[in-house]
């Protein structure tokens, strides 16, 4: 992988986009719950998606709009009220998970260590003590943690309890990457840190990725597709090919393209981010 | 001037080491340990005094140092021992055998929602009741006092501790966790092994000390009839003999006792929640 970014020079697509594989769909999807006093809450509704294979795609949206829910469908962990979500398995993966979440509040075990955090999802799927612990160590290398192999959650800071967090869902190797706001609770430089070895560690992978996000630059930096969700109940507004070539860095942020492109979404978004405060006043 | 121009002091590699901290700032002396220890030593002094000038009546208040020397000689005579050994094995099994069964209906109760509702308001109820208060109820339910309602009713006092408490505790376990669970393949049984109990374990463990302590208090009162063995009936039956020396024996003895106990909690803890205290 390239280190330097050949911004506007050269582009990266290998794969010719006409055989792209549909990876997430969700079609129609609708999610309620029962509320207050017999009221029927819509966490989001006729809600169309699709995420191709490889590709990276955030979903930006108003508070509330929906948005980790709809999340929370995908992953499996939520049934959907009507409508169709699913994940396509590739057939000549055996025995391997189809998603992994990374949860903005971390939700790494307090009472594990940092390797036995990463090696969770191998343990649970049955793989030897030996073959986890080399495969979580190749990890825990890979973001940096190599020291702290035995230090438990409360010994790290946040960055580095993301650090694991990520690293577990990397580790356990699924087809489709889940992120729920993953730097949400991340201090603004700490994010950036974590936004550029998120990108690197993507490049390198390039698996698939829903990314929840409140922040645009973030969506635009890390995303091939931006979507943007309305005020509550949530549904999709509007899609953003974001068009900058990868490999990206922090670099690309200084371009003024970036700042437009940042704009144009807003642009889009602010509206629904005022429905939002007015319903919430 | 330019965003990127830069102070000339602040240049990387040649920046000065911070001063060396003046005398004030460094740790300051403790003195909090030394007040806490004097004060009991100074409290004690005193009583001796109190006692020595005939300020407290000494059939009454005993001095320190005859408490101290009855105790020694309670235990060249073999006095003391047997009731501590009493005291000390109805304890043991009321605690093990109910925080055993207590943890495990509790847990049980938390993950499954029939079970609580079945069980919820019974627990409740003996919960609210004061422990000592259903004695005559297990000596009619065994057909006579003795040994084991006795040690039967401790058990209940931290067994209607230790359900609630493990309840609780799963129920309290941040949510997410159960998500991250589920989202990475838990099956039922490794989800209880690697979220659930591990998840529960601090709070379980704060509940254990109630346990230990509402252990001791039923344990005492439950001595104080119908027996002529341990500390509960050392206390009772010296007072009423006007043997007010060995009521403080007894009454230290139980003291130490419970001090005993949660340093064995605390030993338990430390190594069986080796996360907490990192």
């Amino acid at each position: 992988m390239k280190e330097k970014t050949n911004f506007g020079l050269e582009t990266t697509s290998s794969e010719p986009v006409t055989t792209r594989q549909t990876k997430i769909l969700a079609r129609n999807a609708v999610r309620q719950f029962p509320g207050h006093k017999k009221q029927i809450v819509t966490a989001f509704y006729n809600l169309n998606l699709e995420v191709y294979e490889g590709e990276f795609v955030c979903l930006v949206g108003p508070s509330g709009c929906g948005k980790s829910t709809f999340l929370r469908v995908v992953a499996g962990l939520l049934p959907a009220t009507s409508g169709e979500v699913k994940i396509f398995p590739d057939p000549a993966r055996k025995n391997k998970p189809l998603n992994n979440v990374v949860f903005q509040e971390y939700a790494i075990f307090p009472w594990k260590t940092t390797l036995e955090n990463i090696a969770f999802g191998l343990q649970m799927r049955g793989v030897s003590s030996k073959e986890r612990t080399e495969i979580a160590r190749h990890w825990l290398a890979k973001v940096g943690l190599g020291k702290f192999e035995h230090s438990y959650p409360n010994q790290l800071s946040g960055g580095m309890r993301q650090r694991v967090g990520i690293a577990r869902a990397f580790a356990n190797d699924p087809e489709v990457l889940l992120m729920d706001e993953p730097l949400g609770a991340l201090d603004a430089q700490t994010k950036l840190i974590m936004q550029e070895e998120l990108l690197k560690l993507w490049e390198e992978q390039r698996k698939t990725v829903l990314y929840i996000t409140h922040s645009l630059d973030e969506a635009v930096l890390l995303g091939d597709k931006v979507v943007l969700m309305t005020a509550h109940p949530g549904t999709i507004k509007q899609t953003f090919s974001i068009s900058f070539p990868r490999p990206r860095t922090l670099e690309l942020t200084s371009q003024p393209e970036f700042g437009q492109q940042v704009y144009t979404i807003w642009q889009a978004l602010q509206s629904e981010v005022r429905k939002t405060m007015e319903e919430q006043a | 001037m330019s965003i990127s121009e830069k102070v000339p002091q602040a240049e990387a590699g040649s920046l000065p080491p911070p001063p060396a901290p003046p005398a004030s700032l460094r740790r300051p002396f403790r003195y909090e340990p030394f007040l806490s220890v004097g004060f009991v030593i100074f409290l004690l002094l005193l009583w001796e005094f109190a006692v020595s000038a005939k300020w407290l009546d000494s059939r009454f208040w005993p001095a320190p140092s005859t408490i101290f020397n009855e105790t020694l000689s309670m235990l060249g005579d073999n006095l003391l021992q047997p009731h501590i050994w009493a005291t000390f094995t109805r304890v043991l099994w009321a605690f093990s055998v109910g925080s055993i069964t207590g943890i495990g209906l509790g847990l049980a109760m938390g993950i499954f929602r029939p079970l609580r509702a079945m069980f919820d308001p019974i627990i409740s109820a003996l919960s609210v009741l004061p422990k000592i208060a259903i004695l005559p109820l297990v000596y009619l339910a065994f057909g006579g006092y003795g040994e084991v309602p006795r040690t039967v009713t401790v058990g209940i006092g931290v067994f209607a501790v230790m359900v609630i408490n493990a309840m609780g505790a799963v129920r309290t376990i941040d949510g997410v966790l159960i998500e991250a669970g589920k989202n990475f393949g838990a099956k039922w049984w490794q989800m209880f092994q690697h979220v659930l109990l591990p998840g529960a374990l601090p709070s379980i463990f704060s509940g254990l000390r109630i346990g230990a302590a509402t252990a001791l208090l039923v344990v005492i009162a439950a001595e104080f009839s119908y027996t002529n063995e341990g500390l509960g009936f050392l206390i009772w039956s010296s007072w009423s003999t006007l043997s007010t020396t060995r009521m403080f024996v007894g009454l230290i003895a139980i003291a130490l006792m419970g001090v005993l106990f949660t340093l064995l909690l605390n030993l338990a803890d430390r190594l069986l929640i080796p996360w907490k205290n990192k």
